[in-house]
């Protein structure tokens, strides 16, 4: 039984003045159960006190408002549908069929579904105090979240806000925010809409901080500041097995450690090296005498165009190295290519072959003839592309191979 | 007044201080850390974190 009802029919009138009491002592007249003094086992409800809430009143039913609930007992996924046709008393079906025809609408569907399910509170615990957060909530607000970014990047990609789709981002934004007020706190959001939008918006704020703090760890990790990111993660773990001792009150640091962590394991795994500066750098040595060992770009493109080196016979060492993005390499038809390339992400084409995944390490190593030139290329890349061809035409796979090798 | 632990913290706590280790351990070049051994990792540290939330109740 929910406080709100305890309360309404405690507001009740208590009938005749001749109740009397368990024990019989005292007249019911003189203890009127209040809003204070709900009754008790010692004070059992008889055929004039107020009845219980499984036997409202007219005179309840109408002070009461109507609202909306959760259908426990007739439930496709959440109840939010059964619910909603029972508050209009209209046939369940009907409001599934148009909440389906809403997943067309621009996806409106799926945003109020979610929205319900986050809101609405299930049959029977309506103004209910705030509850632990489930399972089946946790698990949805991740699928959610990562609806919510996987919905952003058509935006991002200038897909536009014209096509139907463009508010479902903010609003899958501003959903993600609920979900994570929710999943910090483990309160649902009480009351009027006010206490809703500010969750919301506490929510979002705590999502941008965790982006932004992904942004940052990632970025110092791979700016050579790594060992400082592991051990700023080693305090948050040890700060928050502290702070389980004193009732959790650390707990709000699990969501920005994991924000900082992740990304930071992600850099590490890909063996990201940013510090060799970013941009698009083309390097075009006019002879073997000015071709460097080694070529280094943090992020963005890195081309070394072999094509007028007029390379030497014999073998040409040469690494390559690049945070984010993509490593090309131009040689001469007459120059073999020898490759090993590594890749944390992405994807290695060496003339008409190629390879891609993650923790790609990919070799290609060939033989010149004799009088031929030869060109060891060990490239590295964290996340990117790394390519070798003769020209930088866009029909690379019409080319031919590595012809100059034996 | 006696004080409850907080179990999600605590999992969150001791799985942060594993994953911190494995990335020092990267940084000061001890091992070699790849997605292959990144990916359950990472996925360990989060299912715990989000199984003990799930799991726990906060009154």
């Amino acid at each position: 039984m929910n406080n709100e009802n305890t309360e309404n029919e405690n507001t009740e009138p208590t009938g005749g003045p001749e109740r009397p009491e368990a024990g019989g002592e005292q007249p019911a007249a003189e203890q009127p159960p209040t809003a204070e003094q709900p009754p008790t086992a010692e004070q059992p409800p008889t055929a004039e006190q107020p009845p219980t809430a499984e036997q409202p009143t007219a005179a309840q039913a109408t002070a009461e408002p109507r609202r909306l609930y959760r259908s426990r007992s007739d439930r496709v996924i959440a109840g939010v549908c059964s619910g909603l046709a029972r508050y209009l008393n209209v046939d369940p079906v009907i409001v599934r069929v148009a909440a389906v025809a809403l997943i067309f609408a621009g996806g409106a569907g799926l945003l109020l579904y979610a929205a319900a399910f986050l809101l609405v509170p299930n049959e029977g615990e309506g103004g209910a105090p705030p509850e632990a957060p489930r399972r089946i909530f946790v698990i949805a607000g991740v699928v959610v979240l990562i609806c919510a970014i996987g919905a952003l990047l058509p935006f991002h990609w200038g897909w536009g806000w014209g096509d139907g789709w463009g508010l479902l981002p903010l609003g899958f934004l501003a959903l993600g925010g609920l979900v994570v007020w929710r999943f910090a706190t483990g309160e649902r959001p009480q009351g009027n809409a006010r206490a809703v939008v500010r969750a919301t918006a506490l929510g979002v704020l705590l999502l941008i901080l965790c982006f932004v703090l992904a942004l940052a760890g990632a970025w110092a990790a791979a700016d050579g500041g790594d060992t400082v990111v592991a051990v700023i993660v080693i305090a948050a773990g040890l700060v928050l097995i502290a702070g389980a001792f004193l009732d959790g009150r650390a707990r709000w640091l699990i969501l920005p450690a994991l924000a900082v962590a992740i990304p930071a394991g992600v850099v590490s795994a890909a063996d990201l090296d940013v510090t060799g500066g970013h941009g698009e750098r083309t390097y075009r040595p006019a002879s073997a005498a000015t071709l460097q060992p080694s070529y280094r770009l943090g992020a963005g493109k890195l081309v070394v165009d072999l094509r007028r080196a007029n390379l030497t016979p014999g073998d040409h060492p040469l690494k390559l190295r690049v945070g984010v993005g993509e490593a090309q390499l131009l040689v001469p038809r007459d120059v073999c290519v020898s490759t090993n390339s590594h890749l944390g992400i992405g994807g290695a084409q060496v003339f008409d072959r190629d390879s891609g995944g993650v923790d790609v390490d990919w070799q290609d190593e060939r033989t010149a003839p004799a009088g031929a030139a030869r060109v060891i290329v060990d490239a590295n890349v964290g996340i990117g592309v790394f390519t070798v061809h003769h020209s930088d035409r866009d029909d690379w796979y019409s080319e031919s191979g590595n012809a100059a090798c034996v | 007044m006696s004080r409850r632990l907080d179990v999600p913290s605590l999992v969150a706590g001791l799985g942060l201080i594993a994953f911190g280790a494995v990335l020092l351990a990267d940084a000061v070049g001890a091992i070699d850390l790849s997605f292959a051994a990144l990916a359950p990792l990472a996925c360990f540290l989060v299912g715990n974190v989000l199984l003990a939330m799930g799991l726990s109740r906060r009154d």
